[in-house]
């Protein structure tokens, strides 16, 4: 195991530098002066120019790329053109409350998912199995800004139960906090439950017909153990591959549902980062991402060896 | 490293005196006012720059809590005094004396001198985004502790509202402050070097989440009535938070939901839905934004007058500016810059140059020599008040018989690209700054800081008149005159002006209703 996590953690070197050729390239080839954030648009060429100079943007683009990237590999993300202050700093603020927002949905998406999956498996073609695909099709379908004003208008300025916008930090004041979770939470889990669920579902459907579970049938086994033990033991590989392609896509979803929310977390970050084409901040960001994504398959692979006794990675 | 610790309150009684005054200079305007309780502002800014003379990228309604220049604006747009207390030109025009007001004293406890104004000018002529306006001042002198004179190169008449752009402004920071600071901007982090003389001091800076003004007990009021930017200022609420929501319905919803007292930049369309409900208003703010398209005289078919004017005498302005909202949102504006005070209006214009007829523009293409080739019509999205009139405009110039595309593009992009002249031929753009008279050069250059080709001769006598005439009357001649020649060059075309929507509720008293929100005058019932 430990061999295939270092192995692992080896191949993540030369993807994290392709990402990180990528960002650079991606960014700076996107039409778009930082520069002319800082002025009025009637600043002269000059002064326009005398700001790209303070921010490096005079340099050679291999440069420019030597510098940014002989930092990062120092630990170094460079300082954000804007606030003046390293992007490290930016992403310790920022990532807690995009870990307690990511981390709460997939709660949520699992919790109501997975329950709704096996049951619609286990009653195919019942009211509630036609419940759960209009449950599906309804959360594949709604944009989750959308939800997300809907939520906002009906418990915040509606029914005034929990806040419109904004995070309240854990260490300031613990239920505060969890009530600005909420509405995002549900903004941003919903179809990550609505995938969860259907690939449960069809997990599920496909396990249920094999030959074993008949098997187990015929032996006279109780119906729920074949369904929890025989079953869903068998299909929870896929549901767990699912879970992990969740996770990452709650992080992506997390950039939209963060500014609806004003949630001070990575999204928004970098949302407003790219409008105002803050290149250090932009670059910082998608590294963090790549990184996250590689770390949560890894996590999922490793999980794999845990749910199914036939993988081995030794 | 300069050690800084706030001063703690000298006295209850001193606050007390200081808040009688401000509040007995203010309250013959006023209803009597309450005074405390904290005011939430949602605001649509991110707020990632706080440094004002640094970058034109900071808010005017922020750091106009914090921080003070020499001069000012008023509701007027003309210079007002705010830590000068008065101002002379000498008899040749070439030196301005400036008196400072007495006992102005800084968040750090420390007096506002003449020395602090000198090492803030070097400041702005080192670092400052507009520091080539003021190219005209060749040295500065220090008489004594509240008076400096300003030496130009020769008569400079636009120097006081020079002095009074609040984008980019000349802000007054303590000595020790710029030499701390160096080179570089200030952080918005940079708290302990966040020192003004304003009514409110930054307390909490946390980016992207908040920033946290408190009032400011030892402040002295300026004199006069409050107008604009100038006068006395109210400090009612003892703390001023303001949140920055970027998202335009997150704010809207946020208001009504109660989490904050006052949003801004909200849509026209909600300002009926803000006066039904009993909990909020809404409230225009004017003179808001301003639109307009601008030619591509320099390449390509509008470098054919007849093609430009076809345009101009076609467009229906009203049509236009429709796209804006209801119509208490806008208002019809084809002259260079705002209606108000200092600009004046010529109404004539609009009959004499923008008849809105059609066939009379059909038959200028007629006459031009357009044969057809495509017209980039460029625009962005980020700016809806630009983007809103696009769909009128596009077919505006298909009806005129012209092969227009448009090409819409992100704000940044738009930036970017709208210096190269072979990637477009019409734009729309817009702005929002009230800028003093002589700014007006702007509608003459392009993004590359040359001259438009239809700019003559006469444009820059008057520019030049507007620039260093001493007497304002030859000043606001020479306006009229300028935008004549623009009228009948046809460059640009300018739509009109959008008026700023900001949401209350319906507990904040004196709501700010001009162009920028005057937060430190609002008190909550």
């Amino acid at each position: 195991m430990l061999t295939f996590i270092i192995r692992r953690l080896i191949v993540t070197i030369p993807v994290v530098l392709m990402v990180g050729i990528a960002a650079f390239l991606l960014v700076h080839l996107t039409p778009g002066d930082p520069a002319e954030f800082f002025l009025d648009p009637d600043a002269p060429v000059e002064e326009v120019d005398r700001i790209r100079a303070r921010l490096g943007l005079d340099q050679p683009i291999p440069v420019q790329f030597a510098l940014w990237f002989g930092g990062v590999l120092q630990g170094d993300l460079g300082t954000s053109f804007h606030e003046q202050r390293p992007v490290i700093d930016m992403f310790v603020r920022a990532f807690p409350p995009t870990l307690y927002l990511t981390f709460t949905s997939l709660l949520l998406a699992i919790f109501i998912a997975v329950p709704i999956g096996i049951f619609s498996a286990i009653r195919q073609d019942s009211l509630l199995d036609r419940f759960a695909t209009v449950f599906v099709l309804i959360g594949v379908a709604t944009p989750n800004f959308w939800l997300g004003l809907l939520l906002i208008q009906l418990f915040a300025v509606q029914l005034g139960w929990l806040p419109a916008q904004g995070f309240v930090r854990p260490e300031v004041d613990v239920w505060r906090s969890f009530q600005s979770l909420i509405l995002p939470s549900i903004a941003l889990g919903y179809s990550g439950a609505a995938l969860i669920a259907r690939m449960t579902r069809s997990g599920m459907l496909e396990v249920l017909r094999q030959d074993y579970v008949r098997t187990a049938r015929a032996k006279g086994i109780d119906e729920n153990r074949v369904n929890y033990v025989h079953a869903l033991r068998n299909a929870f590989n896929p549901i767990l591959t699912v879970i992990g392609l969740a996770v990452v896509s709650l992080i992506s979803g997390s950039l939209v549902v963060e500014l609806v929310f004003n949630f001070p977390g990575i999204g928004r970050l970098v949302v407003d980062s790219v409008f105002r084409r803050d290149y250090p901040v932009i670059q910082g960001s998608l590294l963090l991402i790549a990184g996250l994504t590689i770390l949560v398959n890894l996590v999922v692979d490793l999980l794999y060896a845990v749910t199914d006794p036939r993988i081995r990675y030794d | 490293m300069h050690h800084i610790a706030r001063k703690p309150l000298r006295s209850l009684a001193l606050a007390v005196a200081a808040m009688a005054l401000a509040f007995g200079t203010l309250a013959h305007a006023q209803e009597t006012p309450n005074v405390g309780g904290t005011l939430t502002v949602g605001y649509h800014n991110s707020l990632q720059v706080l440094d004002v003379m640094g970058t034109t990228s900071t808010r005017d309604e922020i750091w106009q809590l914090v921080f003070e220049p020499l001069i000012t604006m008023d509701a007027n747009l003309e210079p007002a005094g705010i830590l000068a207390e008065s101002w002379t030109v000498s008899d040749d025009g070439l030196s301005w004396t400036f008196a400072l007001r007495h006992g102005v004293t800084f968040h750090d406890g420390q007096p506002m001198t003449a020395a602090d104004v000198e090492a803030s000018f070097e400041r702005l002529m080192t670092i400052g985004a507009r520091r080539g306006e003021f190219d005209r001042i060749t040295s500065m002198e220090v008489v004594d502790d509240h008076t400096v004179v300003f030496h130009t190169d020769g008569p400079w008449g636009a120097l006081p509202e020079t002095f009074s752009m609040p984008s980019g402004a000349f802000v007054v920071h303590p000595a020790w402050v710029v030499e701390e600071l160096g080179e570089d901007l200030m952080g918005i982090v940079q708290v302990d070097l966040m020192i003004g003389t304003g009514p409110y001091q930054v307390v909490e800076v946390v980016p992207g989440e908040r920033l946290v003004f408190e009032r400011f007990d030892f402040y002295t009021q300026p004199t006069g009535e409050p107008s604009g930017w100038a006068g006395p200022r109210g400090q009612y609420v003892d703390r001023i938070e303001v949140l920055p929501i970027t998202d335009e319905a997150t704010r809207s919803l946020a208001l009504f939901a109660g989490e904050v007292h006052i949003a801004d930049q909200l849509p026209p369309e909600d300002v009926a839905r803000m006066d039904a409900d009993p909990g909020t208003v809404g409230i225009y703010r004017e003179p808001g934004r301003r639109t307009y398209l601008k030619f591509n005289d320099k390449q390509g078919p509008f470098t054919d007058l007849n093609l430009r004017r076809a345009v101009q005498v076609a467009i229906d302005l009203e049509e236009a500016m429709f796209t804006q909202g209801p119509e208490e949102a806008w208002r019809v504006n084809p002259f260079l810059r705002f209606q108000e005070g200092q600009w004046m209006w010529d109404g004539e214009l609009l009959e004499e140059y923008f008849p809105a007829d059609l066939e009379r523009g059909r038959q200028l293409v007629a006459e031009s020599d357009y044969d057809g080739e495509v017209i980039r019509y460029l625009t962005r999205t980020d700016l809806t008040d630009v983007f809103r009139p696009t769909t009128v405009i596009l077919e505006l110039l298909r009806d005129l018989g012209l092969n227009a595309e448009l090409l819409v593009v992100d704000g940044a992009t738009f930036s970017s690209i709208r210096r190269d002249l072979s990637t477009w031929e019409i734009k729309s753009a817009g702005g929002g700054s009230v800028v003093p008279l002589s700014y007006l050069d702007a509608s003459g250059i392009d993004r590359n800081g040359e001259d438009w080709a239809w700019v003559t001769e006469e444009w820059h006598e008057q520019l030049d008149i507007i620039a260093t005439d001493l007497d304002d009357e030859n000043r606001r001649e020479a306006v009229l005159e300028l935008n004549r020649i623009a009228a009948e060059a046809a460059g640009e075309i300018w739509l009109g002006d959008i008026f700023s929507v900001v949401g209350v509720r319906s507990n904040v008293q004196n709501a700010p209703d001009w162009h920028y929100m005057r937060l430190f005058d609002v008190w909550l019932d």
